[in-house]
Order: C-alpha cells, then structure tokens, then sequence
C-alpha cells in the first residue's frame, strides 16, 4: 500500500478553525494536489483529546474510481494497512473518509490517498 | 385537490387503549409540534416538515404518555401569516411529499466481529433481511437503507449503499461469508463504528438534493468495545452532537453486551436478545419503532399569498381525542419565519406535484 501513494494531503487544524464550531465542516485552503477533489474536516474536542473527521468531494465531471484515502496521525509515516478505505466517488459526490482520534484539537491530522492501481 | 395525508388507524387504536389505562389520572394532553425544517421555494411555496407527538400528563404535571401522534388529518391544522389565517381561496394546502423532496436515511450497521460469525450469521442474516423487508414496505418511496459491516478494523465497510429496493439489499446481505472482506479481524471496534456510522449519515443527508431528510441509525453487536480506538466517552461526546433528526437504535445479543451502554447509546430503542432465536423479533420491534417514528413527521405544502418581505408562519394542530367515554381536546402549535422575497404567482401545488417537485 504504501508504495502507491503519491501525495499525503497536510490538514493544518487550529483552535480557532475549531472555535468556529466544533461541529462544522471545514474546507482547508492547502494546496490541493488531487485536482478536482475537494475534502473537507472537522474536529470535535472529547475529554482532553479530539475526534477527527475527514470526507472527501468529487468536484469533477467524471467519477473518481478506485482511489484509497485513509487518515494517520501528525508524525505516523504512513496509515496503518487497514485503515484505508476504497472508494469511487462520482461526479459531485461524497466519500467518507474516516475517523480518528488525536492528541487535542490543535494538533495535525493528514488524509492519505492513493491510485488503486 | 383531494389533499393526500398519512392516515394510520391501527396506531391510534392503540393510543386510545393507552389512555384508557391512565384514565383516572390523565388531567390533560397536548400535542407537542417541533419544527424540522420549513423551506420557501419561489415562485411562492412553502413546505415545511414537522414532528407531532401527544403528551398527557396528570394534574401533578406527571407525564403519563409521550408517543407520536400518527392519525393526524388535514383538518387537523390550521396556517397562520403573522397571526392571521390564510385563506384558503389564496392558497392552496397539500400534506404529499415526493421522494425527491422528503426522506428517511436508515444506516444499520452489523457487527461481524469474530464471536458473531462463528455460530450465528445464518440467524443475524434472516434478521436483519426481516427488518429491511418491514421497514421499506412501511412507506416504499420513502424508506432507504444502507447496510454496513465493523469489526476489529479502524473502518466500517459497505456492505450496500442506500436503497429502497429490498431484493438488492438482501442479495448483497445474503452474500456475506465469513471470513471474508466484511469480517477478517476477530476484535469489535464497536465505538469507532458508531462514529463512523453517523459520519456516514450526516454525510449521506448533506450530499443529497433532498430539502428534507431524516436519519436512523442501526446498530447491532454480540459484544463491547475491544479495539480501543475510541473511548466510551468519545461516543457520548459525538451523541451529543447528533442533531434531533437523527435517531439511534441498538439489538444487542448474547452475555457479553454492556446493557446499560447500549440502552444508553440506543436512546431512540434498545433492544437485548439473549440468544439468537429472539434477534429476529429483536429486529422487528426496532423496524417497528422506525416506522413510528418515521410517522411522526407531517408535511405540509402551500402556496404563499405573500409577495415581499419576512414573515411569520404558524401551524396550530387541533385533535378531539376520546378517552374512556370522555373527549379530551389535545391542541399545540409551532411559529417560525420566511422570507417570501421574489415571491409571485404561478405556485400551482397539483402541476408540482405531477413534475416529483412536492
């Protein structure tokens, strides 16, 4: 798995994205490299930690077959092999990501995906 | 226009058997009417989805009965412009939604951690093909489920996407073989699938073109948390964030289950099969409980006669209830606002309804 991923997606959190409404999903301004699909976060604050989310949008016209997306901890060097999920999403549709758990609200969270190919 | 509403009679046979069990008490009933959501749509239409529920209470304020009030006709409910009624020469009223503007969302998710599919997935399979069967033959147009898979994984797995075709569903449920792709790690990441399960939902409900949705989400499991991924209270923090429209259920089977969680987490319905013969019924009173909360929601359609500026709507709900001999009047209402900017003539509810608009 790890070999066919070619672009890990940077989710930069912050108390005051967070502060906006912990609920709320929000689409980061990063660099996005898969071109034409959009994902979006949120975070919400539990105990002394945080329940990330992410899902990604398929703004394109054509769908998008056979990618995997999986979510990984600020620092891991990649996801774990079973946290990636397969999915074709098609044009202007959803695709959930996943959950994870991380250290606080504030930290990082990043969404990998690569080409099932 | 023959105005079109769900009309339940068996359900408030029942009512009025409730009732009589409390009569001596009973000091009044109302009818409790929150708003879901309420959309006004050019050239004047103005739909708005509601829940109705009859609460009696004795004199103490005891409430002695809380259930949905599904017999509720359209002379039942009067509209109201900034308190005054609108006439209905200047508009017309309709109680029909299609599918393209209304519907319910049911993600059922099944637990295929390694203590289930060794001895009773043959059983979970007819249990949960009886449940989709019940539900979507309930109210066809309306009803779709989607079946998913946990186990020791970080991930849920999709077993179907959302349908209201009980054929398909079942084919791909009764394909299930374990081990298998649903079912390769024998730990149970119960409390990441409830998380993840009403991601699902949420998502499913913002991605469709659908002005009105309302999510239930299933949940079945042989056993507790063990993955670890989430904590117990992780779960709670992310139940507090689910909004009114979405409902929770839990079947728990067997000794392991943590009762009190599941309750706890199915506060829309729980129900505990001790062995496998009593998750078939388990199922069904939970399809069951669906479909009556389903049937607390009414909605109403109506061309405006407002032209301009914000505006008040009420919708006063009225209903004689006989109890024991006696007539209790159970009354209620809800109010919220609109803005009829842009709004003109040529709102015609029949030709609406015939295009799938309403």
């Amino acid at each position: 798995m790890k070999s066919w991923v070619i672009a890990v997606l940077a989710i930069a959190t912050s108390w005051n994205a967070v502060a906006l409404g912990a609920s709320s999903w929000t689409e980061p301004s990063a660099l996005n490299k898969l071109e034409g699909i959009f994902w979006s976060w949120r975070c919400i604050p539990s105990e002394s930690h945080g329940i990330f989310q992410a899902r990604v949008h398929n703004r394109r016209s054509e769908a998008l077959s056979q990618y995997f997306f999986a979510l990984a901890l600020d620092g891991a060097s990649s996801p774990a092999s079973d946290s990636w999920t397969q999915v074709s999403i098609q044009p202007y549709e959803w695709a959930y990501v996943g959950a994870i758990r991380i250290s606080s609200c504030s930290e990082s969270a990043f969404i990998w995906y690569a080409p099932a190919q | 226009m023959q105005a079109r509403v769900n009309i339940i009679l068996l359900i408030f046979g029942g009512l009025v058997l409730a009732l009589a069990g409390c009569k001596s008490q009973v000091s009044s009933c109302e009818l409790s009417v929150g708003e879901h959501k309420t959309l006004a749509e050019k050239p004047a239409l103005i739909s708005s989805a509601f829940t109705v529920d009859l609460v009696c209470k004795d004199r103490s304020g005891k409430v002695l009965l809380n259930e949905p009030a599904l017999d509720l006709h359209e002379t039942d409910f009067k509209l109201f412009e900034n308190g005054a009624p609108v006439s209905p020469y200047e508009s017309r009223h309709s109680f029909f939604n299609s599918p393209q503007r209304f519907r319910y969302n049911t993600l059922l998710l099944l637990d295929l951690s390694g203590s289930v599919h060794a001895s009773d997935l043959g059983v979970l399979k007819a249990a949960a093909d009886s449940f989709i069967r019940t539900l979507i033959a309930s109210d066809p147009a309306h009803h779709h489920v989607a079946l998913y898979a946990f186990d020791g994984r970080p991930q849920i797995h999709q077993i179907a996407d959302f349908s209201n075709q009980p054929d398909s569903l079942t084919e791909l449920l009764n394909a299930i073989q374990c081990p298998g792709p649903y079912c390769r790690d024998e730990s149970t990441n119960l409390n990441g699938a409830i998380i993840n399960g009403l991601g699902i939902l949420e998502m499913t409900a913002d991605q469709h073109l659908i002005p009105i949705q309302v999510e239930h989400l299933v949940v079945f499991t042989d056993g507790t948390d063990r993955s670890g991924f989430f904590s117990d209270q992780d779960v709670r923090t992310m139940l507090r964030q689910v909004p009114d429209h979405t409902y929770l259920y839990t079947v728990g089977l067997g000794a392991e289950i943590d009762q009190a969680a599941l309750r706890a987490i199915g506060r829309d319905g729980a129900e505990m099969a001790y062995e496998t013969s009593q998750l078939m019924d388990g199922f069904t009173k939970i399809a069951k409980r669906i479909e009556r909360q389903s049937k607390r929601y009414y909605r109403l359609n109506y061309c405006s006669p407002r032209r301009s500026g914000q505006h008040r709507l009420r919708i006063d709900v009225s209903r004689q209830i006989e109890f024991g001999g006696k007539k209790l009047q159970a009354s209620g209402s809800f109010e919220t606002g609109f803005d009829a900017s842009g709004f003109q003539s040529g709102c015609a509810l029949e030709s609406a309804e015939r295009r799938g608009e309403l």
